[in-house]
């Protein structure tokens, strides 16, 4: 295992009330490629500025080589960075840009000649030394912006969107020379970027951000074939995400039949999310696979077909092959248990108490649930039993209910505490007395306003606890 | 036909050019060479000779060139700090100090001219502050009239190239080793220099001209501006204009006209070599 030439530990950062990075701890290893991948807003560039000194972390340490670097200004860390938009100085020639770092260091000036040639020679632009930045092409600016920042042999290059104002064609071939000149210089890269392809072409490991979280850490393969969470495999390729239950380890129920799958350790029956990449499914005749369907769509995409095929139960499967299918066929589809991936859900879990007539009490208020969604039939009078929310299932009426909510009436008020942005929902939280739900929505509400839950009757599962462990007032 | 639209829609800009641009300029060039007397019209180039050769005009001349080449550098002394010192700060304080900044030049420029001379006058409170000693009647007088008027002029270009400075060009010169002196020397001092060369010439040509602030602050010696109007309105009569203005107006002309030609070049050369416009 490699040194580690960068650590951060325990950074938080917050502009004004936004909280950009939540209690990020990361460290970066000698010579490896690192890109730290996310939306717009999830806090990597940030994470980019505290390591190159541009911005201070409000808490949390900053390592470099050991060396503890947190309060260091910019221009004497031992990064260089390549900036999003080139920033060439306009009024400098090539030569003069790229010398601009050796002339601060003082350097003699036949060898800041020397090291400006072999600069140039090693991005392809021999003979540019005396043109003007805005002479040259976006992809020519690029290069000199990244000799620029080489020539001064900085331990670690810092990449901030590089690509980002190229042409497709033009960015693709900057991602192979890039990953080229990383292997050769040997210097560690860190790259940041919103594009998932361009990470996993290129990188040694991912650092998937969100919300100023870090969702997970892997290499390219890993992040692909097993995302951690619902974020991550939406934000990383094509996936389809249905629901599902673990019934045992290794057996997963969803699409309304058992697969085997290559997880295991969650709790009998547990709700799950289950991940298949569109490539991962097999187009079989109907009478092989294990699922049914129609195709309803077909769309060349390049190098293979995408198929939207919907299944008997309505869902509509997304399908990578490069073997055409006609819409309108009915086919069968195959999925190994290797490429089923499962992934927890964040369940709202709640202790109840079972009462009369499929009501619970959850403590501020009693809920009607449904029977069916009960794991036994029977419990006994105050039974307590683990109840079972999704965030999703949980409305925020747009008004004030006209009468006092009732027991079974299902409503609940509360004070949102937190409130998050989700991609595209938001994910909040509401304090209802002593207990705290976690609600997704598409409204938008205030931290601090009171709102009024609705909890369908039929979104509560109620699950009977196998060893209820009760606890005296001594702990024990 | 485009064309033609084209042209009768520029039609009143040409008419304000020649009303306001050429007529007055060839009147200047027709007091400069023609003696309106009662006998007729007379072509005459001997006041343009006495222009350039009666010694209290080359004097008075020369003397407004020194007066405005120190107010500039004055000014520039003053105006580029607080050009850059107002740039680095946030959106509130900086619209508030700016408006501050300005507040001085929506009042009349004479009535402002008038408040800072009572400052400076016998019983004016710098006077008092000095122990008695009056500025009032110096040539120091003349550079603080002119600085007090003209600094915004030169404060405001000088700014707004600043303010067009990209960000991410500083942080890449500290990003490559730059301290603050570096930084300042290689980025931003070159990308302001635009702003410098359009704010020195607004600030070195008016001072020049001026009458009113020699006139107030100290009315002991001659400028070309006070001489100037003294021919056109203080020593006309009934023969009409002492014709000395007019050759003195148009030889003051040439020269502004040549010092801005001096001027621009130096903003083109900049253009060039960095590519960068005010």
């Amino acid at each position: 295992m490699s040194q580690h030439i960068i650590d951060l530990f325990n950074i938080t950062k917050s502009y004004g009330d936004t909280e950009v990075i939540k209690d990020l701890s990361l460290y970066i290893r000698q010579n490896e490629f690192l890109t730290l991948l996310g939306p717009s807003g999830c806090g990597k560039t940030t994470t980019l500025r505290i390591i190159s000194g541009f911005e201070k972390p409000d808490s949390g340490r900053v390592f470099f080589n050991g060396e503890d670097i947190t309060d260091l200004p910019p221009h004497k860390r031992k990064v260089n960075t390549v900036f999003q938009k080139y920033s060439l100085f306009p009024h400098m020639n090539i030569y003069e840009n790229i010398a601009f770092g050796l002339k601060i260091k003082k350097l003699p000036e036949a060898e800041i000649k020397k090291k400006v040639k072999a600069a140039l020679e090693l991005v392809e632009l021999s003979g540019f030394e005396r043109r003007k930045p805005d002479s040259l092409s976006g992809g020519q600016q690029q290069r000199i912006a990244i000799a620029r920042a080489i020539v001064n042999e900085p331990e670690v290059l810092l990449l901030d969107e590089p690509l980002g104002a190229l042409d497709l064609k033009l960015r693709k071939e900057m991602q192979v020379e890039l990953k080229a000149l990383q292997k050769k210089t040997g210097i560690t890269f860190v790259y940041v970027t919103h594009d998932q392809e361009e990470a996993l072409t290129m990188s040694d490991t991912i650092v998937v951000m969100n919300q100023g979280v870090i969702q997970q850490i892997g290499v390219p393969t890993d992040i692909y074939n097993e995302p951690v969470n619902a974020f991550v495999a939406r934000f990383i390729g094509d996936s389809n995400i249905l629901s599902g239950v673990m019934l045992k380890d290794y057996l997963c129920e969803f699409a309304g039949r058992k697969f085997e799958c290559a997880d295991k350790g969650f709790e009998k029956d547990e709700d799950v999310d289950v991940v298949i990449r569109p490539e991962d499914i097999n187009i079989v005749r109907p009478e092989d696979g294990m699922l049914r369907g129609t195709v309803i769509s077909t769309l060349f995409k390049g190098v293979h077909y995408e198929m939207i095929v919907e299944a008997a139960d309505g869902f509509k499967w997304k399908i990578h092959s490069t073997q055409m299918t006609e819409p309108g066929t009915e086919i069968g589809m195959n999925v190994k248990p290797f490429d089923i991936q499962i992934m927890k859900i964040p369940y709202n879990i709640l202790t109840g108490w079972v009462l009369e007539d499929n009501m619970v009490d959850i403590g501020p208020v009693n809920v009607k649930y449904r029977p069916e969604n009960a794991n036994s039939d029977s419990f006994e009078y105050e039974e307590t039993v683990n109840v079972y929310i999704l965030p999703q299932d949980i409305d925020i009426l747009k008004d004030k209910p006209e009468e006092e909510p009732d027991d079974g009436d299902n409503i609940i008020s509360g004070e949102v505490e937190t409130f998050r942005y989700k991609g595209d929902d938001y994910e909040i939280t509401v304090k209802c007395k002593d207990l705290s739900l976690l609600v997704h929505t598409y409204d938008k509400v205030k931290i601090g306003q009171t709102v009024y839950l609705h909890i369908p009757e039929e979104s509560i599962r109620i699950r009977k606890r196998e060893e209820v462990v009760e606890i005296d007032d001594q702990g024990n | 036909m485009t064309r033609v639209t084209n042209i009768l829609k520029r039609i009143p800009l040409y008419i304000w050019i020649l009303m306001f641009t050429i007529i007055p300029l060839l009147m200047i060039l027709v007091y400069a060479v023609f003696e309106f007397r009662p006998d007729g019209v007379h072509f005459t180039l001997v006041h343009l000779k006495n222009a350039v050769t009666e010694p209290l005009y080359i004097q008075s001349l020369l003397r407004s060139l020194k007066y405005a080449l120190i107010s500039t550098l004055v000014c520039l002394a003053l105006g580029y700090p607080l050009a850059y010192i107002l740039s680095r700060m946030n959106d509130k304080m900086r619209s508030f100090l700016s408006m501050l900044l300005l507040l001085p030049m929506w009042m009349n420029f004479i009535i402002r001219t008038y408040a800072m001379l009572s400052l400076i006058d016998e019983e004016g409170i710098i006077t008092k502050l000095l122990g008695g000693f009056m500025l009032k009647g110096t040539d120091s007088a003349i550079i603080i009239g002119m600085v007090y008027n003209f600094l915004p002029f030169l404060v405001l270009p000088i700014y707004t190239s600043m303010m067009k400075i990209d960000k991410n060009l500083i942080e890449a010169a500290q990003d490559l080793g730059g301290n603050s002196l570096h930084v300042f020397t290689g980025v931003v001092l070159p990308l302001t220099v635009p702003g410098i060369v359009s704010g020195i010439t607004m600030v070195f040509v008016p001072c020049v001209t001026t009458f009113v602030i020699p006139q107030l602050m100290n009315n002991n010696v001659w400028t070309i501006g006070k001489l100037i109007e003294y021919k056109f309105i203080s020593n006309a009569s009934a023969d009409g204009v002492d014709p000395d203005g007019g050759a003195l107006s148009f030889i003051l002309m040439i020269l502004v006209f040549i010092s801005m030609s001096i001027f621009n070049l130096i903003d083109k050369d900049d253009e060039s070599a960095g590519g960068y416009t005010l």
